[in-house]
């Protein structure tokens, strides 16, 4: 029965990871938190319904979907995000921060004047559970744990490994420094929200095809367990978000097992208060973090 | 006047205003840095040296009549594009990335090059600072004041410049190591970089720079060659007292 319901819990980390590696990148190029990042999943989720509804066969309704998220995250960043860099201290800071949040609204209502505030069938939803080694694991979970695992490894090879993750990094280091050396950090900062909407969208896509259904508020669970999973983790780390998004979702299953699921939410917020108290730079230091 | 035939200063910079907050940092400061030149710029600190180097990078608001680079308009560039232009700035404080190595660092420097050019500009690099090689996997917040101004200098270096902005080298140096860093700039002066070096140590830029201006409360207050600087007993009270 543990075994099982840690099994169920590293899985469903996954996507949390998804979302806090998401939320990590962009604090650590920036400084500054995207909190409609999570509703960036949901856009991508519910525009694959959309799409899918409007007859497009699943590759052209997958591309759509990647193209109106991407769209959607660069026009957060440039209206939402950017006005901020003009500013200095707290207000760079606070912008953002709350601009953020009303374009996670703004999208969160967009999604529910459209499609009603509902729960809607995801298309592709895999529910089913298999037999895995005498444990039954849900199919759906187990193609997101895979997807998750090989999406990490390129991030992770992508930030370390290559010419624009080093760019990535010096820009979340020393933003002055990086103009100086010639990198134009507009551009990194955007290619970066991209490919952290991407990442989310795929998330979100994750979502409908392990649970069967998605919704105009599908992201702010995602967006609390992420940011968590970030702050445990460690702000600006890859691997730390990582740790803290396996973290949450081991003492979810913990919790459910021996408390009932009601207290899920409750003991994953004592474990970052416990974190905090005794490393209040998360678990993994991140010296090239702000 | 300057001979039609010869060619564009590598940097001619035409009354140059820097302010902050209604407070005048820079006021009409015009210079200009030959090809093949090394020009000092001396003062006090306060005396506007950074806020004029930041001034023409465009890392602050500025106001120019002219600012030429090579003989093209430059003023209101951004300051990626300067960079990529061929303008090397070395900034006060080194302003390196503290969580990367020094290879990385490098690797940032001459990231445009192709693989040819990247590895012969890299051993170059390293002959200039051979300590940097020896510390090629270490991560840069590790190393001695020393070490950090070496690759701050040799990350510039990677890009090819044709001109180098140097902010205050010597600052915060051991004198032993302000002979090595200063003699890697004789070098680089030697084999013809256009340099324009602003520094507190007047005696070492005046000794290494063959023209230099002196700048005092935001302005130019002269302009002359080094070794008639040094022989003024105005400068020697001044800037040159404690040697």
């Amino acid at each position: 029965m543990l075994t099982q319901q840690l099994l169920n819990g590293l899985l469903a980390s996954s996507l949390y990871a998804l979302f806090a590696v998401g939320f990590t990148m962009i604090f650590g190029i920036m400084g500054v938190l995207n909190m409609a990042h999570a509703d960036l999943a949901m856009a991508m989720a519910l525009a694959i319904v959309w799409a899918v509804t409007a007859g497009f066969s699943p590759l052209p309704a997958v591309l759509i979907a990647v193209a109106a998220t991407l769209a959607l995250s660069l026009i957060v960043e440039r209206l939402a995000m950017r006005p901020g860099r003009r500013f200095k201290g707290e207000a760079a800071i606070e912008m953002p921060l709350i601009a953020t949040i009303g374009a996670g609204m703004i999208l969160q209502n967009g999604a529910a004047l459209l499609f009603g505030n509902k729960v809607i069938f995801f298309p592709w939803a895999l529910p089913a559970f298999i037999d895995v080694g005498g444990y039954l694991v849900s199919q759906g979970l187990l193609i997101s744990a895979g997807v998750a695992l090989v999406l990490l490894v390129l991030l992770e090879v992508l930030v370390n490994a290559t010419s624009f993750g080093r760019q990535i990094r010096a820009v979340a280091q020393n933003p002055v420094a990086a103009r100086i050396m010639g990198i134009d950090t507009n551009r990194v900062i955007v290619i970066t929200v991209a490919l952290t909407a991407a990442i989310a969208g795929v998330a979100g896509a994750l979502v409908g095809l392990s649970y069967g259904f998605v919704a105009p508020l599908m992201g702010i669970p995602y967006a609390i367990k992420g940011l968590v999973a970030m702050i445990i983790g460690g702000v600006g780390s890859l691997r730390g978000a990582v740790i803290g998004a396996v973290l949450i979702g081991l003492v979810e299953a913990l919790a459910v097992t021996w408390l009932g699921s009601q207290v899920k939410d409750f003991t994953v917020f004592v474990v970052l208060l416990l974190v905090l108290a005794v490393r209040p730079g998360g678990l993994v230091a991140t010296p090239g973090a702000r | 006047m300057r001979d039609i035939a010869a060619p564009p200063p590598a940097l001619r910079v035409d009354r140059l205003d820097v302010v902050y907050a209604g407070t005048p940092a820079v006021r009409g400061v015009s210079l200009t840095v030959d090809k093949g030149e090394a020009v000092a710029v001396i003062g006090s600190n306060g005396a506007g040296k950074t806020s004029m180097l930041k001034g023409i990078m465009g890392l602050v608001e500025a106001k120019a009549a002219t600012i030429e680079f090579d003989g093209q308009p430059v003023a209101g560039t951004p300051t990626h594009l300067l960079s990529r232009m061929g303008i090397g700035y070395v900034p006060e404080g080194r302003e390196l990335f503290r969580g990367l190595s020094v290879e990385e660092e490098l690797e940032i420097g001459g990231r445009l090059l192709d693989k040819a050019d990247y590895a012969a500009r890299l051993d170059e690099v390293l002959q200039l600072f051979p300590r940097l090689a020896e510390r090629r996997r270490q991560i840069t917040r590790t190393l001695s004041g020393g070490e950090q101004q070496m690759l701050a200098i040799g990350r510039t270096l990677m890009a090819g410049p044709r001109l180098l902005l140097l902010d205050e080298p010597s600052l915060g140096l051991a004198p032993v190591i302000q002979d090595a860093v200063y003699g890697t700039l004789e070098t680089l002066r030697g084999q013809g970089l256009s340099m324009l070096l602003v520094e507190q140590n007047a005696y070492r830029a005046l000794r290494l720079c063959r023209r230099a201006y002196v700048l005092e409360l935001g302005a130019v207050t002269r302009e002359a060659l080094s070794a008639d600087l040094m022989d003024d007993p105005a400068i020697q009270a001044a800037y040159l007292g404690r040697y």
